[in-house]
Formats: C-alpha cells, sequence, structure tokens
C-alpha cells in the first residue's frame, strides 16, 4: 500500500488538474467521462492530502476514504460524492451512463474548484 | 423449526409481512449465514402467519408448531441461550455477534430509504451486500438509486441523504452509485445480485 505524504498527494492533485484543464476539457464534448474521471483523481489527492495532513489518515479503498470524507471534510463532503458518482459511472458504467458534456464540464468548475480552495485553505 | 440446530437467527418481522418481503430477508439472512440458517420469528405482536409463509417457502424443510414467538430485542448480546427454547425445550444457541450487524444493516437501509422518501422525484433503489475481508465490519452495503434523468438539483439531494446514512450509521461501509436511467428499463440497468427496496 502507499503511503504518501500531503506534499506528494498534493502534487498528484495538482498534475491531474493541470491535464483536466489544459488538455481534457477541450474533449469534453466527445470524451466527458474522462473528464470526469481525471477530475475525481485530482480531488481524491486533495482530500487524500488533507485526511493525511490533519488525521493521519491513509486509504487504499474508496468505501473507507468516503466515509471519512464525510466525518471530517463535512464541507465539501456533497461535492467529493458527486466526482466519485460521476467518475464511478464513467469507469464502469456504459456508455450511456457517461455524464453528459455539461456535468463533466461543471465537474471540474465547480465542485473540483471547491475542493481545492477548501483543502488549500485548511493546510 | 428445525430440530437439532445449532443457531438460531432472528428475523425481525411485522405480522403483515408480504411473501416477497420475507423471501428477500430470509435471502439476506441464508446469505449471511452461509446457509446455516434457522429463524426465530417476532415481534410480540406476531402471529404464526409468518411461520405458514416460512413452510410455505421452504416445503422441502421439517416444521415444528407453533413457533415460539418473543419480542424482538432492542439488543440481542443481552440475550441469554436460555431465554430461547423451541417447543421442545431444546436450548439454541444465540448467534447474536451475526444478528448485530444484520440487524444494524437493516436499520440503515430503513434509514436511506425514509431519507430517499423525502425526496418527492421518483427514485428506485436497489441494494446488494459484498463480504469483505479484514475491513470492519466485514461486508459493504453497494447502493444503486436509479433516477429518470441527469438532474443536479436531485442527485444532489440524494448525495446529502448519503451522507447522513454515512454520519448516522458510522460502524458500517457504503459504497454507491446513482443511474441515470436515460430511458432504459430498469431491468436493463440494475446489476444483478440488486435488490429492490420494499
Amino acid at each position: 500500500m502507499f503511503r504518501l505524504r500531503p506534499k506528494a498527494h498534493l502534487e498528484k492533485a495538482e498534475r491531474n488538474k493541470d491535464f483536466v484543464i489544459n488538455r481534457l476539457m477541450a474533449l469534453a464534448d466527445k470524451f466527458p467521462e474522462w473528464v470526469s474521471t481525471v477530475a475525481f483523481y485530482s480531488a481524491l489527492h486533495f482530500v487524500a492530502a488533507y485526511l493525511v495532513k490533519e488525521h493521519g489518515l491513509h486509504f487504499k479503498d474508496h468505501e473507507e476514504r468516503n466515509k471519512a470524507v464525510v466525518l471530517h471534510l463535512g464541507e465539501i463532503t456533497l461535492e467529493y460524492e458527486r466526482l466519485y458518482d460521476l467518475a464511478l459511472n464513467s469507469r464502469y458504467g456504459s456508455i450511456k451512463d457517461n455524464p453528459e458534456p455539461g456535468e463533466a464540464e461543471d465537474a471540474v468548475r465547480i465542485e473540483l474548484a471547491r475542493i481545492e480552495d477548501f483543502v488549500r485553505s485548511h493546510l | 423449526m428445525m430440530r437439532n440446530a445449532e443457531k438460531v437467527t432472528f428475523l425481525p418481522l411485522k405480522n403483515n409481512t408480504s411473501h416477497e418481503r420475507l423471501r428477500y430477508r430470509l435471502n439476506l439472512v441464508e446469505d449471511h449465514l452461509r446457509g446455516s440458517l434457522n429463524i426465530l420469528i417476532s415481534p410480540e405482536e406476531a402471529d404464526l402467519t409468518c411461520a405458514h409463509l416460512l413452510e410455505g417457502l421452504y416445503p422441502q424443510l421439517k416444521w415444528e408448531f407453533p413457533l415460539r414467538i418473543i419480542p424482538p430485542p432492542r439488543d440481542t448480546r443481552k440475550i441469554k441461550t436460555s431465554d430461547i427454547t423451541s417447543t421442545l425445550r431444546t436450548t439454541w444457541h444465540v448467534d447474536s455477534k451475526t444478528f448485530a450487524p444484520l440487524s444494524r444493516k437493516d436499520l440503515a437501509l430503513q434509514f436511506f430509504d425514509r431519507k430517499l422518501g423525502e425526496i418527492p422525484e421518483e427514485i428506485n433503489f436497489y441494494y446488494s451486500v459484498r463480504k469483505v475481508e479484514n475491513r470492519p465490519p466485514g461486508y459493504i452495503i453497494d447502493l444503486m438509486i436509479a433516477i429518470p434523468a441527469s438532474d443536479r438539483k436531485l442527485e444532489y439531494r440524494i448525495y446529502s441523504a448519503l451522507k447522513d446514512l454515512t454520519t448516522k450509521y458510522v460502524d458500517l461501509l457504503f459504497n454507491f452509485r446513482i443511474i441515470r436511467r436515460r430511458g432504459r428499463p430498469l431491468h436493463e440497468i440494475v446489476s444483478e445480485g440488486y435488490q429492490r427496496y420494499v
């Protein structure tokens, strides 16, 4: 199991965010599933950075991490659940389960942005 | 009731329990105990309706009537083995450890159902229980919530219900997925192994 330090999580979060904003957003009409997937993994590393730094919590499974987000990051829980849901459908659902392009773009502009803002302001 | 059993699992049922509901609850218990299923029915006001339903569902088993009807315990850890006897005065071992998480899961599902019931839009809710090793409580409740189409406001209300569920049942593990039907019939989108919560 990987146990990254907060700084390493933030670097991963930033790298994923860079990729989704500067590359994938231009493709959102055609590949919204990849926009929402990478947005989620950026958010995952943002919250992981917070959970490691503030609570010493490392997770390898989504269910435990999701619970920790509810318990320790109530302010951004709904945004995180949103990204988790869209990304889960993107990764494992059929093409019909993909988010719509507008939903994927909002996931980056609204949900991911809120999560990043919160985490950065609390670290 | 089956003879010579070693375990008893409480199956809290109301006396107006439907055939369908009884069947899926039995499936849950059966799955949980991996087949070693013995049942004692409650609650206080229940009559033998449930027992006769059981007889109909499992005609291959030998049943004894009347079953002893006991009130559902609030805390199964407080039950003493001697509290529970069959009509033949056989003492049964109470597997309260098994019952406790099962009950907790049922309560959580009821709670989530109530939360979703507060939302006026059309929502269908399915669930599945998946065993996991070395991750307390030993299983994950997978929730699948089907809605007609993308609806940001509605989806946020569902996320909020999930947050409440996780906060209240912090000892359990949940996974969830919202499915936007987009014209697809439910049988096409509900994964195998999921049961509709009724």
